[in-house]
């Protein structure tokens, strides 16, 4: 039986994907992301696993993603289109690799703040795979991001998941009357957002439908920016 | 009669500073090499995009085979080399063809990727990290990637152009052995000397279309005498070009010797003189 060429397409970006982890500064800053998290997990206040695990996953997704979806990297898939590869599947490998790397980034960091803070490593893992079902969509949207507005428009969607999505959209209550309180619900409701995306780790239709709707757009966006970019 | 494996018909581009390609006409039959020459914004580049598909002609038909160039069946028979190819710097040679033979081959690309590292003559190089490979290592990458996977028609951007004379010919040399198997190949060259050598046909762009078409030995044995005089005069004789420094004669009718017999004709003295072939814009000129 021979695999589809989809699935064989974006399985091949696995390999570029470990290159540039092995080779470039990316494997550098994601071992820091680990040691760092770990570090901090050792305060003498702790850290509360599940949004601990959630921030490692999102800064590693960004940073995956940032260096994935680069220019030069771009550049060489789009070389990759002259060879017959759909832009989908490319862009299909890249949101699987930059999700693999996250993965292994928060169950690293997890499970060493677990220990740290002398829980079992088994809270280390369930908080990891809960903050990898929010980085699905995330890490779509944040590849989407490199490719539109480079590395500034990734760190602010990055800005906006920590400081603006974890608030619920009742929250809107307290901000003033007028069109800031109408953008910020708007926000809060349509982007992917940390509040709606805690509740998929519980099985919630609602945010599964949401989160699988965006991670397909932040595909769809990177393949339709690829194929832009032939050259 | 061989039908084409490449058939581009009164293409026309248009980009924003104006008209790029303009009625041009190239076929391409497998087994052949066909160069397109030019000077700098001759609309090569454009052409070749256009033959692999990448560009979509806004006049005119581009096919490969019994495909119009764009079809993504297309893909599978064209190998392109662009003249600044973009490659992971954190790849080796091998790793990287084994990147893109995954696209080109069902299951293990080994055997692809071993084909096209010995038509490129990389196997030496193939475990040599892509940041550090120096400019022959890098040529001879984007040949190997067009190559890979058996394709039946390469179209190679300036891949001959700027390399020291042995590792043009050497590159030369290897592109003509896949003819022998009928691929076909449509290369750029900036000046006529880079591909005299591997082309069986030669067309001369200018500004976008085809000023001349015919074998490189035909245009290259065409010759010009400049004759450097002591005062040159105020206009030129005919069968001259007045130039800063003298006159300058056509060979395609006339000897040399004839030419400086004209030129005591007319009582100008002549200081030097020297025959050479003919350069881009005096082929284009006619």
């Amino acid at each position: 039986m021979t695999t589809p060429p989809f699935i064989r397409h974006s399985l091949a970006e696995w390999k570029p994907v470990s290159a540039q982890v092995r080779r470039t500064r990316l494997g550098i800053w994601l071992a820091a992301i680990v040691v760092g998290a770990v570090w901090i997990a050792g305060r003498p206040d702790g850290v509360f696993l599940p949004t601990f695990a959630l921030g490692v996953a999102l800064t590693a997704v960004v940073t995956a993603a940032s260096a994935l979806a680069g220019r030069e990297s771009a550049r060489a898939a789009a070389l990759t289109l002259r060879h017959p590869a759909s832009p989908v599947a490319l862009a299909a490998g890249r949101w699987v690799g930059v999700i693999l790397i996250a993965s292994i980034v928060t169950f690293l960091a997890s499970v060493g703040a677990a220990w740290r803070i002398e829980l079992g490593w088994r809270d280390g893992a369930g908080a990891a795979l809960g903050a990898t079902c929010v980085a699905l969509p995330i890490a779509a949207c944040a590849l989407a991001a490199a490719r539109l507005g480079g590395g500034v428009l990734e760190w602010l969607f990055l800005a906006f998941l920590l400081l603006v999505s974890t608030l619920v959209p009742e929250a809107t209550a307290y901000v003033p009357d007028g069109v800031l309180r109408e953008a910020t619900l708007a926000m809060l409701v349509t982007l992917p957002a940390i509040w709606r995306y805690r509740l998929l780790a519980a099985g919630d239709p609602v945010a599964w439908i949401h989160a699988l709707s965006w991670t397909a757009a932040g595909i769809l966006i990177t393949a339709e920016s690829l194929r832009r970019r032939v050259p | 009669m061989i039908p084409p494996a490449v058939s581009l018909s009164r293409v026309g581009w248009v980009g924003r500073t104006g008209r790029v390609l303009d009625g041009v006409d190239v076929e391409v039959v497998p087994g052949e090499i066909v160069a397109v020459v030019g000077a700098p914004a001759s609309g090569k580049t454009t052409l070749l995009r256009v033959a692999a598909g990448i560009t979509r002609p806004h006049a005119g038909t581009a096919r490969v085979g019994s495909w119009e160039a764009t079809d993504p069946d297309a893909r599978r028979i064209v190998g392109y080399a662009p003249q600044d190819p973009a490659w992971l710097a954190a790849f080796t040679v091998r790793e990287l063809l084994e990147y893109w033979g995954r696209f080109h081959v069902r299951g293990d690309p080994a055997a692809a990727v071993r084909d096209a590292l010995a038509v490129a003559g990389l196997e030496a190089n193939a475990a040599d990290a892509i940041r550090n490979a120096d400019a022959g290592v890098r040529r001879r990458l984007a040949l190997a990637q067009a190559v890979l996977g058996g394709r039946r028609v390469l179209i190679l951007d300036e891949l001959l152009t700027g390399l020291d004379p042995a590792l043009a010919q050497e590159l030369a040399w290897r592109i003509e052995s896949r003819t022998a198997a009928g691929v076909a190949v449509l290369i750029s060259a900036g000046a006529l000397e880079a591909v005299e050598r591997v082309a069986t046909r030669v067309v001369l762009l200018s500004r976008g279309r085809v000023v001349r078409a015919g074998a490189p030995s035909a245009l290259m044995s065409e010759r010009v005498l400049d004759v450097v005089l002591e005062r040159p005069p105020l206009a030129a004789p005919a069968g001259f070009r007045l130039t800063p420094f003298g006159l300058r004669a056509d060979l395609n009718r006339v000897t040399p010797e004839a030419v400086l017999a004209a030129c005591r004709a007319h009582r100008l003295a002549v200081r030097a003189s020297h025959v050479r072939h003919k350069s881009l814009e005096e082929l284009s000129a006619g």
